[in-house]
């Protein structure tokens, strides 16, 4: 139960705070994770990030600069955002929670379920905590929790860029959750990039499928979804069977790494 | 100013906030939820239909002119902003365009959440005063909606829209009907629309009286056990406990909670609590406490000890030799006791209870089973002797819910020495009658009264928890209210029985029928309510499709330990429709006919004689019937030629294969020689009418028909005509709302009482103005015409009432009847099956409906489009999923798979056929249950037309596709 709830206007107090309660203070955006009947840890002080206008969305000098508190519904519906990311931001959340979930909570909460995580790794996008600290968000996955995520940082898009998910129904749980990235042939020295989430217990980059495209950008379908299918483990729930996961995983991945190739040329 | 001196340090903070345009400061805990906060506020529109979640949208609100829901953020939230309720869109009293539209477009029925989609639309024509169909979609996908299908909700944004522009605008609402009459058959605004689209107090929850208690229930954790020991003695010291209630406290009584007609074809196999144990969440104990913090509080002390059962979850596994026997108590029956009853209660259990049965239903729960009936007519066996081919195939139908938006909810409260039951349920006689039993009372000590209710389709024909909130209140003399979680409405509440059905079909080579036999096993989960009716229904509402000489059945019904099943919209059609028609489509692919002429060389008509009838009445002796009225030839052609039937239709995606499909379908109009309803019209003083009528309107606008009959036959405007129902003080007596009863029942009740009333008038004018009686007739609007002079019904009210008067006029009458209406239909869809993802889109689905006279055609219509998409639901995707030990994986909506705007069909359509029934009040048959009744094999056929499989379990999840289609 909350017992406290501050609501700083600075980052200097935000951080005061932090430091005086340390892991006992928890930073609070949207709610929407915190306030939701399956978030079981309990805390009693938080943080409130609303008064630290992290609310913006620039770009300069090829990059997009996006504040931690921007919104889902903000995010889809900016024509600075890349596509892919818009469509990550839209798709999975009705406009309701779309306007009070934030970039910053997506990431922080490292949930296996994320509409964001994959296609922001695919992005090569990173952020910037308060400590000042720039990290990719595979860093960041690996850091401690408290850190406050200030800002998210997208390079500009040179590639193409591709999110598809697969869900049973239009308001159901996310199955599988991807985002591809296939370097174009001007920018030969980057890498692909293939990330997925919601389907195992964290989200994850593909890495044996990215070199495979790498090594073979005119692979088939078929052998790019028996290679899927080898690389993921799912576990069985009231979803479906580990060989369906597998499979709809596959076919996910697949399309979305065809389409961006499609659209390289 | 440092934040922790602006907030302080304690529990409590002050939050300031503009709540529609008023400035609020106020002392809360920071972590309050916003909608409880609000509700506190007096803002009741802001509701609670699930755990926060933002799934349902029930607790939409606009935050700085934004869609949020509240139940996902804490008072803190609120802080320095500026809040909207649907309170702030008819400031005036009045509703606004937007509302208006909802209303005239006839989605106002259950309306939970009729106050967030308002708030929806209008925040989504301020941002896009033109809209697209995408663009609308994406402002609904935050709205759950179970009653109406979505459908209606695009034809009220676009009146909406153009109301902004033009308040005289009229938008085209629904087709009407039958022009020799004024009110009946003509769109008019439900009667109770304008109430619950602005958030008015309406339901249960909104009677609570400040200082009642709160019970909750500690419930099962195992799927079958006995309770070895339970001490409770430490939890009702907790302060604030002021009752708990375990299987050793309760009344001995044992009941059904199915409200059904006494006596009830459903056994008496269970007490308020039972030391035995039949399904994961039965009860355990109640606790009954000043606040649901210290009844949960109370709830962690009470020590349970148990012993485990085997459990037996499959009717394979409840039908073996050797099984665990569920209700192994002693048995009784109040008559008809079988001669054997002595070797069938052997080796009783006292721990098990008693099973007492009404009447014999065919059971033997010693050995599971807990109904079976088999019948037929004609000779099967000839029949098939005959056939030139025959198939058999068996379907299974999975454990789907009702999800009422509005939970199960009750209050109970003491008035002088009698006791007042709040109920939110279908069946408000039934509870009366059942409660004051358990509680050992006369009747006339209790008060049911049927609040609004926001859904229940059938799962609020059972009464699943008035009994324990009574005990409670009669025992303590305090208020009591009980509102049932979410998870309770999967775990502890009423769903579809699960049914194995075996179809056998013996027909010519042109594809005459020469014989059919089903066999019905179906699960009844822990308890027996409906298990003879429901299981039953899956032949009662399928075979009398069929001219056929011989037919036969044989239902079975078994007891386990999965969770409780009872009624459900359709209640055992939709299953059986399943089966059958889909064995249908399937012999006619084997014959290699088309599937639309086997069913037009089989089907009744008007005029057929349904000798099946005969043999399945519901637990007595059924009548054969002659069809009166029958609008199947018209439903198929029309549905035939829109989806030119027949004709395959090719995808430019080589991945997607298209197919048709269809189904015919009917259901009943309540049940004769069974029903019975009551009404009383009241001319009021000043002329206008009041309607009492027995009926419980659970939102489908029973109310409103019976207002709209009243006022027909009476000649006076719907306005001046108002209805009171379903309040066992101060209406008359109905056996409630269950069995498609409503319109054919209540209504014809109601058009007696209003003829009685228009001769009392009409004789009592005659004396006034003398002259005869012949001479005079009714007149819209309001007046009594003869051939010299005329009087207004005012002038004959006040005469009447006067001190030379005759006493107030009065008219009533009650209604029952051998006579059968039966609604039909004919359901086309067509599908888009996507081989590689195994995901199935409904691209077109037409229901094609034989309601008689639609009495409320926009009403009636918004029910078949909730109908269907219901019954999409059930085919395609929700399920409730268990483990090997009978526990629920998924108890909340979003992973349980009911269908937002997002899955319905991109052309969605209804539309009636009118027939002309001579039983029906104006010739209205039934509808809201006969459209869940095509959906499953329509799809069923849909898809192997599109990709030669033939799935025949519910739902068709893609993992089926996709192993059907040898891809997994
Ligand atoms: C209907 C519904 C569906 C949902 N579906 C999904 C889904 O599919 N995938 C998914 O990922 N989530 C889902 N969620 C959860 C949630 O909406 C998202 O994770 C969302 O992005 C969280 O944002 P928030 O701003 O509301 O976070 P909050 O609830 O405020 O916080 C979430 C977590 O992030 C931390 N945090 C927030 N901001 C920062 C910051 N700037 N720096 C450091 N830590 C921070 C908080 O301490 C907390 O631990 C769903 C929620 C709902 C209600
Ligand atoms: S965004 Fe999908 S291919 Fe480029």
């Amino acid at each position: 139960m909350i017992k406290q709830f501050y609501k700083p206007t600075s980052l200097e107090e935000a951080l005061l705070l932090k430091e005086k309660y340390e892991n006992a203070a928890t930073w609070f955006a949207g709610g929407t994770h915190l306030n939701h009947a399956d978030y079981k840890a309990s805390y009693d002080k938080v943080i409130s990030l609303e008064g630290l206008g992290l609310h913006y969305i620039k770009t300069r000098d090829n990059t997009t600069t996006v504040g931690a508190s921007v919104t889902l519904q903000k995010l889809a519906g900016n024509g600075l955002i890349p596509d892919a990311l818009r469509k990550a931001a839209f798709v999975g959340a009705p406009r309701s929670v779309r306007n009070m979930a934030t970039i910053g909570g997506d990431i922080a909460s490292r949930g296996r379920a994320t509409r964001l995580l994959p296609c922001l790794i695919a992005l090569n996008a990173r952020i910037e905590t308060a400590q000042k600290k720039s990290l990719t968000l595979e860093e960041y996955l690996q850091t401690d929790r408290s850190e406050l995520i200030l800002k998210v940082i997208i390079p500009l898009v040179k590639s193409c860029c591709c999110v598809n998910s697969y869900s049973l129904q239009s308001g159901g749980p996310i199955l599988v959750n991807a985002a591809v990235n296939i370097p174009g042939p001007e920018s030969e020295d980057e890498t692909p990039i293939i990330a997925i989430g919601n389907m195992e217990e964290s989200v994850r980059r593909l890495t044996d499928i990215e070199k495979m495209v790498q090594d073979n950008p005119t692979l088939d379908r078929d052998a790019l979804e028996s290679a899927i299918v080898e690389t993921i483990n799912p576990v069985e729930d009231y979803l479906g069977s580990v060989k369906f996961k597998k499979y709809i995983t596959a076919i996910t991945v697949s399309e979305c790494i065809l389409s961006c190739c499609l659209e390289r040329g | 100013m440092h934040s922790e001196l602006l907030f302080g340090k304690g529990v409590k903070m002050e939050i300031r906030f503009k709540l529609n345009d008023r400035q609020y400061t106020i002392e809360t805990a920071p972590g309050e939820n916003a909608q409880q906060l609000l509700q506190r506020l007096g803002i009741c529109s802001v509701r609670k239909s699930e755990e926060p979640s933002g799934f349902t949208g029930s607790s939409i609100i606009l935050l700085n002119n934004k869609i949020v829901n509240a139940e996902l953020l804490i008072a803190a939230q609120l802080d320095g902003h500026n809040i909207k309720t649907v309170e702030s869109l008819s400031k005036k009293g009045g509703l606004s365009p937007v509302q208006k539209a909802l209303v005239e477009v006839g989605v106002v029925q259950s309306a939970y959440n009729s106050p967030a989609a308002a708030l929806v639309i209008t925040n989504l024509l301020k941002r896009k005063p033109d809209p697209s169909r995408k663009e609308i979609m994406d402002a609904l996908s935050c709205l759950f909606i179970r009653d109406t299908g979505y459908e209606p909700y695009f034809k009220a944004v676009e009146i909406a829209k153009e109301r902004f522009k033009d308040p005289e605008y009229q938008g085209f609402i629904a087709e009407e009907f039958r022009s020799d009459l004024r009110i009946v058959g003509k769109n008019y605004p439900k009667v109770d629309g304008p109430q619950l689209v602005a958030g008015k107090r309406a339901y249960v929850e909104d009677r609570i009286q400040p200082g009642s208690l709160v019970l909750k229930m500690m419930r099962s954790p195992y799927a079958h056990a006995y309770i070895s020991s339970i001490d409770t003695s430490v939890a009702e010291k907790t302060p604030g406990v002021a009752m708990i209630i375990t299987y050793k406290n309760c009344p001995d009584h044992y009941f059904t909670t199915a409200g059904q007609g006494y006596p009830e074809p459903s056994p008496h196999d269970r007490k308020m609590f039972g030391q035995k144990l039949r399904h994961v969440g039965d009860r355990v104990a109640a606790v009954v406490a000043e606040s649901e913090k210290i009844a949960y509080k109370a709830m962690r002390r009470i020590k349970v000890e148990y012993e485990l059962l085997p459990t037996v979850l499959s009717i394979e596994e409840a039908e073996a030799e050797d099984a665990p026997v569920v209700h192994n108590g002693d048995i009784d029956f109040l008559s008809g006791a079988p001669d054997n009853l002595e070797q069938m209660k052997q080796g009783f259990d006292s721990r098990d209870g008693r099973i007492i049965y009404p009447f014999p239903i065919g059971a033997d729960p010693h050995k599971n089973l807990a109904s079976s009936v088999s019948n037929g007519i004609g000779d099967t066996e000839k029949g098939f002797a005959e056939a030139d081919h025959i198939i058999e195939r068996e379907y299974q139908t999975s454990q789907v819910h009702c999800t009422p938006l509005e939970p199960h909810s009750v209050y109970t409260l003491i008035d002088g020495d009698r006791l007042v039951i709040h109920a939110s349920t279908q069946v408000p006689w039934h509870v009366r009658r059942n409660i004051a039993r358990i509680l050992g009372i006369s009747e006339n000590r209790v008060r049911v009264i049927k609040e609004r209710v926001g859904g229940g389709y059938g799962s609020k024909q059972d009464i699943l928890l008035e009994d324990v909130a009574a005990f409670a209140t009669w025992k303590t003399g305090l208020p009591v209210f009980y509102q049932f979680s979410r998870e309770e409405e999967f775990i502890a509440c009423s769903s579809r029985h699960p049914m194995n059905i075996r179809v056998k079909l013996g027909a010519k080579k042109d594809g005459r029928l020469t014989a059919i036999d089903m066999k019905v096993k179906a699960n009844t989960g822990p308890y027996g309510n409906h298990c003879l009716t429901v299981p039953m229904n899956a032949c009662s509402k399928t075979l009398p499709l069929l001219n056929c000489e011989n037919m036969s059945f044989d239902v079975r019904v078994f007891y386990s330990n999965i969770y409780p099943t009872g009624a459900y919209q359709g209640y055992g059609a939709p299953q059986g429709s399943f089966a059958l028609q889909t064995a249908l489509a399937e012999l006619a692919v084997e014959l290699g006919i088309d599937h639309l002429e086997l069913i037009e060389k089989n089907r009744v008509g008007e005029g057929s004689v349904l000798e099946i009838l005969r043999c399945l009445g519901e637990g007595q002796e059924g009548a054969v019937v002659k069809l009166a009225s029958c609008g199947l030839e018209k439903a198929l052609d029309l549905g035939s030629k829109a989806f030119a039937y027949g004709k395959k239709e090719e995808s430019s995606d080589p991945d997607i294969k298209i197919g048709k499909g269809m189904a015919i379908v009917q259901q009943g109009s309540g049940l004769p020689g069974l029903d019975q309803s009551n009404a009383r019209i009241t001319l009021v003083s000043d002329g206008s009418l009041l309607v009492h009528t027995g009926g419980a309107d659970i939102g489908t606008g029973l109310d409103t028909v019976c207002a709209k009959i009243a006022a027909e036959i009476l000649c006076l405007e719907l306005e001046k005509t108002s209805v009171v129902s379903g309040d066992t003080d101060n209406t008359p007596f109905d056996t409630g709302a269950y069995a498609s009863s409503g319109t054919y029942f209540s209504g014809n009740a109601v058009k007696r009482a209003a003829e009685d009333l228009k001769k009392k008038m009409l004789n009592y004018a005659a004396e006034l103005l003398a002259e005869p009686e012949s001479g005079l007739t009714l007149e819209y609007p309001g007046m009594v015409k003869g051939s010299k002079g005329g009087l207004s019904f005012h002038e004959i009210a006040h005469k009447a009432e006067s001190g030379t008067g005759r006493g107030h006029l009065v008219g009533h009458d009650s209604y029952t009847t051998e006579d059968t209406a039966i609604p039909y239909g004919a359901h086309f869809c067509q599908v888009a099956v996507n081989t590689r993802t195994g995901i199935v889109k409904v691209q077109k689905y037409h229901a094609y409906m034989d309601c008689g006279t639609p009495i409320n055609p926009e009403l009636a219509e918004a029910q078949v489009y909730g109908g269907v998409l219901k019954s999409i639901g059930h085919t395609l995707w929700e399920e409730m999923k268990m483990d090997g030990k009978g526990v629920c994986l998924n108890p909340d909506l979003k992973s349980y798979g009911v269908p937002m705007v997002g899955d319905i069909p991109d052309d969605f359509k209804v539309k009636f056929v009118q027939t002309d029934d001579p039983f029906g009040p104006f010739g209205g048959k039934s509808i809201s249950e006969v459209s869940t009744n095509g959906a499953s094999c329509a799809i069923a056929t849909a898809i192997h037309d599109a990709v030669g499989i033939w799935l025949r379990d519910w739902p068709f999840t893609p993992e089926k596709i996709l192993t059907g289609l040898g891809k997994l």
